[in-house]
């Protein structure tokens, strides 16, 4: 290599240094300023990865979960129970599959003391049709033969320890009654801390195998049980 | 040098005045009920209707690149497709339902035979993603199309910017199916007062207005809702209707409404194309047994025509044809826009 090019790459490099050191810096800031939601998937105390097989429980049976995506929306900040501010996002879309996803920036409010949000799409919003961002129905989560957002979409495999393995597809949706999945949650957190909330998939996916519903793929009131089911399973850690 | 800027912003601003074409308001023909399509977020406007003409016409959005929505709906047709009782798509593979027509669809709240699709926004994905249609996903098309450059600058022209997002393809192609409106058959010339019915189709009017208005309202000439008309259900097919969408069995083997404009374009008719005579739909209405247990209740009274009266109102029905729509320039294959496919 000439000696030009390499003084070229020097410079280069010493050109996008501070830039990168001031970014990092600005975003390190941001992080630690700005009050967070974030998300930590897992099968009761055991972290859950994309795609790896993991125990499910004591009885030798296991799990792998490939697919997990779903919206959170209306983000809403209160302290005693009064309205602070409002996430001026209006649906987040939460995949497992892409870390930065996991994490929320919340409005830039320093005295609430709850947070609540929905978990799927806001049905105002479905009756408008389609949505950009997060909402573009290109990310895989608005159902093509029929209508609406899909809210929760897990897709992976059970494998008990002494039958054949059980596909599971679970794609919870639908904003009509009486197949309303759409939940509203809200949790007391801490504005000076990064809000993480737990979701254990193991009750949830308990609640599927007892109740046969492993394959749900359109609105229908198994998956508003399996919704409201969902509800019980996030809790702040 | 001062004249020679002048000159040239001047030339700027006349080449600009004929790109941008700017914003696009549904007409409302006289009489009509307003529109009832609504969106946040998708203002209509002459450029994004031109994108979502080339690609109702761009056989890129299928799997192997063979089939556009013209291919199931044709403006020759009233954007209906006659060749066949049920619509065939890609590698011919043979669907389960007869393509509707597409027409005044800004006055329609719920699309497809059953209302699978409560928005026309997002009524294109269905037929896109379906493995018997278009077999193709809308992820996939958007990277074809960032591909093509003039695809590209459309967008530009469009939205202010050059991407192209699903959320974009499917609002345009939306745009495009809102401008067709057919509302210039000799119907609406007579009921402008600008021609007058013959005997014959006035009588078929009368006829109409007895026994087919309660459904077929006037002047969509649809109520767009969904009933049971007394098909015996295809036990191929096994289509069961409104049903698949509401779960509710009181909707089973209840379908869409379709409207009777364009009825002489539109063949075959009913939701498996069963039908290829207008006279034949007539034959099973007069035939129909009205004791079927869901058969909807506009139904139930006896209805007998004799074969005058049949003519009769199949004469009417003809002054339903509009052929100003049906061979509209406006709405056929975009032959100006230059297709580069991959940039090739």
């Amino acid at each position: 290599m000439s000696n030009i090019r390499i003084k070229t790459i020097y410079n280069i490099l010493l050109n996008l240094y501070f830039p990168l050191i001031l970014i990092a810096g600005f975003n390190s800031v941001y992080a630690q300023t700005y009050p967070q939601l974030s998300w930590h998937v897992t099968l009761n105390e055991i972290e859950i990865s994309p795609g790896r097989k993991i125990p499910y429980g004591t009885e030798g049976d296991s799990l792998r979960v490939n697919v997990l995506r779903f919206y959170i929306s209306d983000i809403t900040l209160f302290r005693n129970g009064t309205l602070l501010a409002k996430d001026s996002i209006a649906s987040h879309l939460i995949d497992f599959a892409n870390r930065s996803s996991l994490t929320q920036h919340l409005p830039d409010e320093q005295e609430f003391d709850s947070i609540g949000f929905v978990l799927g799409v806001d049905s105002l919003l479905q009756e408008y049709g389609i949505g950009k961002a997060d909402l573009d129905p290109v990310n895989g989560m608005y159902w093509t033969w029929q209508t609406g957002y899909i809210h929760f979409k897990l897709e992976g495999v059970f494998y008990p320890k002494f039958s054949s393995e059980k596909e599971i597809t679970l794609h919870l949706g639908g904003y009509q009654t009486p197949h309303q999945t759409i939940q509203q949650l809200k949790f007391a957190c801490s504005p000076y801390h990064k809000n993480c909330l737990n979701l254990n998939l193991y009750p949830f996916i308990n609640y599927a195998l007892k109740s046969d519903a492993l394959q749900i793929m359109s609105p229908c009131l198994k998956a508003v049980e399996l919704s409201a089911n969902l509800t019980q399973c996030i809790h702040p850690e | 040098m001062m004249k020679t800027l002048l000159a040239l912003l001047l030339l700027i601003i006349v080449m600009l005045s004929f790109t941008i074409k700017g914003p696009f308001t549904i007409p409302v023909p006289e009489g009509w009920p307003k529109p009832l399509y609504r969106s946040k977020d998708n203002t209509l406007t002459e450029e994004r209707i031109e994108i979502g003409r080339i690609l109702f016409y761009d056989n890129r959005l299928s799997q192997n690149n063979m089939i556009s929505c013209a291919s199931c709906h044709s403006s020759y047709n009233a954007f209906a497709h006659t060749d066949h009782a049920l619509s065939h798509g890609i590698h011919d593979a043979i669907g389960n339902r007869n393509a509707p027509a597409l027409f005044n669809l800004a006055w329609q709240t719920s699309f497809m035979w059953d209302g699978a699709i409560h928005h026309l926004d997002a009524q294109a994905l269905s037929p896109i993603t379906h493995p018997k249609e278009m077999n193709e996903t809308l992820e996939h098309i958007v990277i074809k199309l960032r591909q093509d450059k003039n695809y590209r600058i459309k967008f530009m022209n469009a939205y202010g910017d050059s991407m192209i997002t699903g959320e974009r393809i499917l609002k345009c192609i939306a745009q495009f199916t809102l401008t067709l409106i057919s509302s210039d058959a000799k119907y609406d010339l007579v009921k402008k007062g600008m021609q007058q019915f013959t005997p014959q189709e006035q009588r078929g009017y009368r006829l109409y207005k007895t026994h087919c208005a309660s459904c077929h309202t006037e002047p969509l000439f649809s109520s767009y809702t969904f009933k049971n008309n007394g098909l015996q259900p295809d036990p191929i097919l096994n289509d069961l209707g409104h049903f698949r969408i509401t779960q509710n069995p009181a909707d089973s083997f209840l379908f869409k409404v379709p409207s009777l404009r364009n009825l002489e374009y539109t063949y075959p008719y009913m939701h498996d194309g069963r039908f290829k005579r207008i006279r034949d739909v007539l034959d099973h209405y007069t035939g129909l047994n009205r004791d079927l247990p869901h058969l909807s209740k506009e139904l139930k009274p006896p209805l007998n025509l004799s074969p005058d009266q049949k003519v009769e109102l199949i004469s009417f029905l003809l002054t339903l044809s509009d052929k100003k729509f049906v061979f509209n320039t406006d709405y056929t294959y975009p032959k100006e826009f230059p297709y580069s496919y991959m940039n090739k």
